[in-house]
């Protein structure tokens, strides 16, 4: 009896250490490894971090040519130096491991697709989409290209030693939390994973297209009221380069047999990122208090904890430069050195073009084109799932690209699969050793995609901006709808020679600026369509052109500046509009003093963006009544505007489904009331409204920062949606020491643990910036919380 | 063996050994000790749960400032403070069965 009673005991303990010791699912929560994770030696307690008890480090490694040191000052913030460039990027791997393992694996994963690996089946689904759109297949040929330039290649091969270093070096305990949580193990960094990074960045970044929603629409409407819905060019519009452009190019056609003209089935559309825009802009010293330059940039991206950007400063005896990298790539994105200083704001061209396969054969293996028959290739994808059987899927690559959705018969041209003929990867770590802007162009040259706006000022007085990266040559309409794909001659017609890209250098005005609008007037001789922001850009112009004696802390105003046009322009006519009987309305005396700006405070902004959106919406019955049914684009906004300014008798004004004809007072009314019943009598402040936050990378609300107290919108330069904008903000003035300022929403650390893991997000949230200083020498740091020395 | 003799040892391999091995050593530390203890199953069970309860506790108090207890409340829904007792408990209470089980298991002399 005892010993069976012993027995059972026994049995029932090892269920239990099983149990503890593998994670499992209640549901569709998954639970962890309990006795893995909550136990003192190896679990989470050892992330535990104090602020007070950082200790120096001293590493080995035959990587390294002669001794490096690493300060990290009282912001957590990473010094190197280091005697030549190639034991500076061993450091930079080292330091953004240490601080940031998980996202960088984290984000690598998900343009490999696999997330389903490490998370499980729930995110099998996305990893197949990310294998469909060919991300991995981009970053194989993006590595194979890099290798052809062996001296750049060899810069990303010793970054990557570098985080290896550093994981190579952990031992279980050690593992950021995620890694605990998850219960998976870091594995090698390699130069694919740099690329994949890349490739993520481009997804964000040049991942737009409407194909299918724009030929269901062309379809739909006719050519006439397509016209009117969806116009390409606003005539207010400012662009980034504002001519001439001295270019000798003919227009190549579009034949109207090239588009696809049909209704295209199914409503699941990838949506491209909304909130994805960046601000820049660079003063002249003609303009400046100081008389020397001044260059700004605000990046906007989705926000997440840990933040996107790293703080890094570099020093070799060849250079000093300093200001945030993204984790996963060697170099500095966004930064300055002691005599210039450069950012980037998105493009936004579509480079992503979809062409419809026509098979011969049931099997659908056979293809024509130009009237041959032509074979697909498979690229056989294994994606492992948790706890599960590996998933096999054979995508076929065509002609055009990877055959992306079956049912659709649609294949992908998309810029991002191509191997960049020059050398990429060197962009950012030659960039940020230039001293003048010659020597800026050439070293970013061989940039790909996607493309940037590439902003430069220097300490010679100097200011320029290229829209950078290889700009496909294509036909007039070409890449807005869904092409037919018979022809081999509908694809790109090479490229845009980079001396031709737009570009501007020291204009008679003063200064330059892009905020992710038309790169151009439609004068440019290059036909090329995409995704265009329709009022930072002219905000920033506006406040530019007639800004003088500017100062660094000006610049810095107007980062935070959450002015609306938007609001401007359509508020009085909506107000005109309005019938008189809502004129005394509380709601309506509240906006009438408003002042159009979107301060976290403000009660009008909620009143107006709910109004103008249920406006826009009822106004286009014709379009968001059937997008349950049909895949079809959103109108922009300036359409609605424009047609409000010049055409209120237009026919759309009419509800489509009513028997009554309505009219553009009909639409107003209509959608303020529908306004005061979705605000109900008590309304929302706009911050209490729009409720920021920051999700950290896996959802967790216990790693996730919420109730973020800011002001701004999509449309204003502070362009703080709910979870979308300002990654981090950046102003240099380029006296003889560059007086520099900048900060973004988050920590150095990676570690929700760590006290710099989100300490600066209220910082920033408030508008104040921290001062960043280039100190030449390691002994110069105030403060230094601790350092890593690196000896071979 | 004594119970105070019993406590100690459990207490003291499980420290030491639980720094290289699985945080599972625990389990038959116990079996073992309280198999040659020749105590009770309630008392093996007692004297394994509290001493790895206690070691666990401890250690957690030592390794953590402060800030892993919040996140751990926040991942499972429970206060804070709480956190490190709970994973207190499940060692103390893997020990105590193993505890247990290596008391029965032992042919009475």
């Amino acid at each position: 009896m005892r010993k069976i009673s012993g027995l059972s005991l026994l049995l029932i303990g090892l269920v239990l250490v099983y149990i503890l010791e593998h994670s499992w699912k209640i549901g569709d929560n998954p639970l962890p490894p309990l006795g893995k994770l909550l136990n003192p030696y190896t679990g989470v307690w050892q992330n535990s971090e104090d602020k007070l008890t950082y200790t120096d480090i001293d590493l080995n490694s035959k990587y390294v040519k002669n001794e490096v040191k690493i300060v990290f000052d009282d912001r957590m913030v990473p010094h190197i130096y280091a005697q030549n460039i190639e034991d500076a990027l061993f450091a930079q791997g080292y330091v953004e491991a240490y601080h940031r393992l998980f996202q960088m694996d984290v984000s690598t994963r998900s343009p490999d697709g696999r997330l389903a690996e490490v998370f499980g089946e729930s995110l099998l689904e996305y990893d197949k989409k990310q294998r469909r759109l060919g991300l991995g297949f981009a970053a194989d040929n993006a590595v194979e290209g890099w290798k052809k330039f062996p001296e750049s290649y060899a810069l990303v091969e010793q970054y990557s030693r570098g985080v290896n270093h550093f994981i190579n070096q952990l031992k279980p305990e050690d593992y950021p939390m995620e890694y605990k949580l998850l219960d998976f193990a870091p594995t090698e960094w390699t130069p694919r994973h740099c690329a994949l990074h890349l490739k993520a960045m481009t997804q964000t970044l040049a991942g737009y297209e409407e194909d299918i929603e724009m030929s269901n629409a062309l379809k739909l409407f006719g050519k006439s009221d397509f016209a009117t819905i969806y116009p390409e060019h606003n005539i207010k519009d400012v662009p980034v380069i504002p001519g001439p452009y001295p270019y000798a190019n003919p227009r190549l056609d579009l034949a109207d047999n090239t588009v696809a003209n049909k209704i295209i089935a199914g409503i699941e559309r990838p949506r491209s990122n909304p909130g994805v825009g960046s601000n820049n802009w660079a003063v002249a010293g003609s303009k400046t208090a100081s008389g020397t330059p001044i260059l700004a940039n605000d990046p906007h991206l989705g926000l997440t904890l840990p933040s996107a950007w790293y703080e890094i400063a570099i020093t070799t005896p060849a250079f000093s430069a300093r200001g945030v990298s993204l984790p996963g790539q060697p170099g500095i994105m966004i930064g300055f050195n002691e005599h210039i200083a450069w950012g980037e704001t998105n493009v936004g061209h579509d480079v992503m073009d979809y062409h419809e396969i026509n098979w011969l054969d049931s099997n659908q293996t056979v293809y024509g084109l130009d009237g041959k028959k032509m074979d697909v290739t498979y690229r056989v994808e294994t994606i492992k799932v948790k706890n599960k059987r590996d998933v096999i899927d054979s995508v076929r690559y065509t002609f055009w690209g990877p055959v992306v959705d079956d049912d659709k018969n649609l294949a992908l041209r998309w810029l991002a699969h191509d191997m960049a003929p020059g050398p990429e990867i060197q962009t950012f770590v030659k960039g940020m050793q230039c001293r003048n802007y010659d020597e800026y162009l050439d070293a970013t040259g061989g940039f790909y995609c996607p493309f940037q706006n590439f902003l430069y000022a220097d300490n010679h007085g100097e200011i320029g901006l290229r829209v950078n990266g290889s700009i496909p040559v294509k036909r007039a309409g070409q890449g807005r709808m869904v092409s037919t794909g018979k022809l081999s001659s509908d694809d790109w017609q090479g490229f845009i020679p980079r001396n031709q890209n737009p570009q501007i250098r020291n204009p008679k005005t003063g200064f330059v600026t892009s905020a992710n609008q038309w790169s151009t007037y439609s004068a440019y001789p290059y036909y090329y369509n995409g995704s265009f922001e329709p009022y930072r850009g002219r905000m920033t112009n506006r406040m530019l052109s007639k800004m003088d004696s500017i100062s660094a802390h000006d610049m810095i105003a107007l980062q935070q500046n959450v002015y609306s046009i938007q609001a401007e322009e359509a508020l009085p006519i909506l107000l005109k509009y309005l019938d008189e009987s809502y004129h005394k309305h509380a709601f309506t005396e509240l906006i009438k003093e408003w002042d159009y700006n979107y301060t976290a405070d403000s009660k009008a902004a909620t009143i107006f963006d709910t109004w103008f959106t249920e406006f826009h919406e009822l106004l286009w019955d014709e379009v968001y009544g059937v997008r349950d049914v049909t895949a079809l684009p959103e109108p922009d906004i300036w359409v609605t505007i424009s047609l409000l300014e010049k055409n209120p008798t237009n026919k759309f004004f009419d509800i489509a489904s009513t028997k009554k004809q309505e009219t553009v007072l009909d639409i107003v009314a209509q959608s303020f009331v529908k306004t005061l019943e979705k605000l109900g009598r008590d309304v929302p402040k706009w911050v209490d409204y729009k409720k920021a936050r920051i999700p950290h990378l896996t959802r967790l609300p216990a790693f996730s920062q919420e109730n973020i107290q800011i002001g701004g919108y999509k449309h204003s330069i502070n362009a703080m949606q709910q979870s979308f904008g300002p990654s981090w903000r950046m102003v240099v003035e380029l006296t003889e020491k560059p007086t520099a300022y900048g900060i973004y929403p988050g920590g150095q650390s990676g570690n929700p643990a760590s006290a710099y893991y989100k300490n600066n997000i209220e910082k920033w949230a408030s508008g104040q910036y921290d001062k960043l200083t280039i100190e030449t020498k390691a002994q110069e740091i105030p403060n230094p919380k601790f350092s890593i020395t690196i000896k071979q | 063996m004594k119970l105070s003799y019993s406590f100690l040892i459990i207490a003291a391999l499980s420290l030491v050994l639980s720094i290289y091995l699985p945080w599972w050593i625990i389990a038959p530390i116990s079996l073992a000790v309280c198999y040659y203890a020749q105590l009770s199953w309630a008392k093996s069970f007692l004297v394994s749960f509290i001493s790895v309860y206690l070691v666990w506790l401890g250690s957690i108090y030592f390794f953590d400032y402060g800030t892993i207890r919040s996140i751990v409340g926040d991942l499972f829904s429970m206060p804070a403070n709480v956190t490190p007792y709970f994973a207190a408990a499940l060692g103390g209470l893997i020990a105590g069965l193993f505890g247990a089980a290596g008391s029965l298991l032992k042919p009475k002399s």
